[in-house]
């Protein structure tokens, strides 16, 4: 390869290559190892011997790991490498460092492991991941990392501090991916709740598809029937023949006299309504009194019999503007009202209390 | 209580208000827009409560509404004369719409009376010159009385159910008696002029006023309105130009109320309560007594169109509207008392 004929530019090309190493000297121990992918390769140098491999071999905690338990589909694998590389690496450091590296009994070093403590002090079971493996009292034992293949790390790159907290999202995938027998119930019935809710946007999808092309086609069907009465009804591409144009003319004058005689009856009407207006306004001219100055029905009457106003169907309007007039507004000012009795006689009402209302 | 009370008629100019025959605290208002020319119509429906007056209820109607009538029968039903010849009886447990309509009249139907005796039927005056006589509970007139001029005023006699009488724009009231048999006067028995002199059969000698004046009548003009006194069969008041209506007291049998063209409502005395004035009355002398004005409300604005008294009470409270799109009811004893 290209990078190990450059040789080493960092330290992380020679532990991938201590790993590559590692794994190839420990091939006899995966005969009876369930293989659950590349990454499986990379930590049997944790497991030789020992009573971790024999509780790894005979695990009776494990009953879905089998090959098929473990198998997945490739796309939901497809992170694995990744990890199990990364994983093989963080395996590889740890071994560098451990005094039990290349040792058979590392019961010691596993212990010690597992009384390893994070930064902040807290256990390695107590770690508080949110992971559905974390969370699997099994995945919580050191000893039984290599059994959960890949996913077995996850406590190992969370825990194991700062050279390797980077590689953490990328873990994260393939312990989403491994998963035990309950949560793989639970991802069925989210599989299956998801895939109810595609179906359900689908189907809305369809319905909407299905009205927008109804509602297409009845568009088109009006336009073709309404093309279809034009053609029929609509004007002509040809001009009208002498009988039409006598047809067209005689009915236009009938529609021309109709709205003359229309406006001559308004007409009419309004001036009648002139002359009536004059009549009131004559008959009350004697009056000069401040009432009769300042009505809105007079003023009203004023400027009907001036034309300023007329009617036009049920409304008054103004006869230069056409706008609608509020007869109840003609006057700005209301007459002054000096007299402080409340019923108010002309000639001084008397101002006693006056007796009890009606009773009911 | 103040001695006035006040509401408007927003946008509408009343033409007529009564007191409900049933509750002292009810009021009906007939209203028109653009004062009865063109336009709608409404009918209000008032309270009047420790809040003063309120507006209950209102009714639309099509055309104009020149008068109403309360039902004597049903406290809630309410005939209101409308431009186009209709009347309508509204329900007020019916909101917005009538619950019949009565339409033959030709012409704008401008009174309304409900026959105060037997109450089981109301009539109906009309532009068109003819008095109708109706069923509420029948769509089709009962009768149809001919008059042959603008009839303005109808009304039913308190004292018998069977006459009738009406004014119009010939300047004559005239009497119908429903117990006469239908012939060729259709249950006319009496035509008066009203501004013509009275004759004394048999003497061309002209009445004298109590004042002393002689009376030879006046120019015939148009009779707008006209009320039954209350207490005596046989005395009608009427009301010509700048009289737009009146209504004598239910309680005082010599006190009637006016409302009338020059934006005023007057209280008035017939003279019968006074001690005679004129000296030197003959035996047989045909002298007409004068009356006297007792007091002058003068708070609205516009032409005073309605007035009606109070049934209930002291007697004293009036209801007037005007074209001033106010309704005041008032006390007529802080005129009285001058």
């Amino acid at each position: 390869m290209a990078d190990s004929m450059c040789g080493p530019s960092n330290g992380a090309k020679n532990l991938l290559a201590h790993t590559d190493r590692d794994r190839t000297l420990h091939q006899d121990r995966l005969v009876n190892a369930p293989q659950t992918g590349p990454g499986a390769m990379a930590f049997e140098g944790f497991q030789q011997g020992g009573p971790v491999n024999a509780g790894f071999e005979h695990g009776p905690l494990l009953p879905d790991m089998n090959p098929a338990a473990l198998h997945r589909p490739p796309m939901a694998m497809s992170p694995a490498p990744m990890a199990a590389r990364m994983a093989a690496e963080h395996h590889a450091a740890m071994r560098l460092e451990s005094p039990a590296t290349g040792g058979v009994g590392n019961q010691a070093w596993v212990n010690e492991f597992a009384g390893m403590k994070l930064g902040n002090g807290t256990p390695v079971q107590a770690a508080p991941i949110p992971s559905l493996a974390m969370n699997h009292p099994v995945v919580q034992q050191p000893m039984l990392l290599p059994t959960t293949g890949v996913s077995s790390f996850a406590p190992f790159g969370v825990q194991t501090g700062m050279p390797f907290q980077t590689y953490q999202p990328n873990l994260a995938a393939p312990i989403a991916h491994n998963q035990l027998p309950g949560q793989e119930v639970a991802a069925q019935v989210e599989s299956a709740e998801v895939k109810d809710a595609f179906a359900d946007l689908f189907d809305q999808y369809e319905q909407q598809a299905d009205q927008l092309t109804e509602h297409q086609r009845q568009e088109q069907e009006f336009e073709q029937e309404q093309a279809k009465w034009m053609a029929e009804h609509g004007p002509q591409v040809l001009p009208p023949t002498a009988e039409e144009m006598v047809a067209i003319n005689s009915e236009m004058e009938r529609i021309a006299d109709e709205q003359e005689q229309e406006e001559h009856a308004r007409r009419r009407e309004n001036a009648d309504l002139a002359r009536a207006a004059e009549d009131i306004l004559r008959a009350v001219s004697g009056n000069n009194s401040d009432k009769f100055k300042h009505s809105n029905f007079l003023e009203l009457m004023r400027r009907i019999a001036a034309a300023e106003i007329v009617v036009n169907e049920e409304n008054f309007i103004d006869a230069d503007t056409g706008e609608k007039i509020e007869t109840g507004d003609l006057v700005a000012e209301a007459p002054s009202d000096n007299n402080s009795d409340p019923v108010a006689g002309e000639n001084g009402a008397p101002t006693a209390p006056p007796p009890a209302p009606a009773s009911a | 209580m103040a001695s006035l009370l006040e509401a408007r008629t927003p946008g509408f100019n009343p033409y007529s208000v009564k007191y409900s025959p049933y509750y002292d605290s009810r009021l009906a208002v007939a209203s028109s827009s653009n004062y009865g020319i063109v336009g709608n119509g409404r009918l209000f429906i008032l309270g009047l409560g420790p809040q003063g007056i309120q507006i209950e209820k209102t009714y639309d109607t099509n055309d104009a509404q020149y008068d109403l009538a309360w039902s004597e029968i049903n406290e809630n039903q309410c005939a209101v004369a409308c431009g186009d010849g209709s009347i309508k009886l509204f329900d007020l447990n019916v909101p917005d719409f009538p619950v019949m309509n009565f339409h033959e009249h030709k012409r704008e139907t401008f009174s309304v009376c409900w026959n105060p005796v037997t109450k089981d039927t109301f009539l109906s005056s009309s532009w068109d010159g003819t008095i109708k006589i109706w069923s509420p509970t029948r769509p089709s007139s009962l009768k149809t009385l001919p008059v042959g001029n603008c009839t303005y005023s109808a009304s039913f006699s308190p004292h018998n159910p069977s006459l009738i009488s009406s004014v119009s724009s010939d300047s004559h009231l005239r009497l119908f008696d429903l117990r006469t048999p239908v012939n060729a006067k259709y249950h006319l028995v009496a035509t008066i002029p009203i501004h013509s002199p009275p004759q004394i059969p048999g003497s061309t000698i002209l009445p004298r006023l109590a004042n002393g004046t002689t009376y030879a009548g006046t120019i015939p003009s148009e009779v707008l309105t006209h009320d039954w006194n209350k207490y005596s069969d046989t005395v009608i008041a009427t009301g010509g130009f700048a009289v737009r209506k009146l209504q004598w007291s239910p309680h005082a049998r010599d006190v009637l109320c006016s409302a009338g063209y020059d934006m005023t409502v007057r209280v008035w005395s017939d003279g019968s309560a006074l001690p005679p004035q004129m000296a030197g009355a003959g035996p047989g002398e045909n002298v007409i007594r004068c009356g006297q004005e007792l007091g002058l409300m003068n708070r609205h604005t516009e032409f005073a169109t309605g007035v009606d008294w109070c049934l209930f009470g002291t007697g004293g409270w009036v209801a007037s509207v005007g074209w001033d799109e106010r309704v005041l009811v008032w006390d007529a004893h802080t005129l009285l008392r001058r």
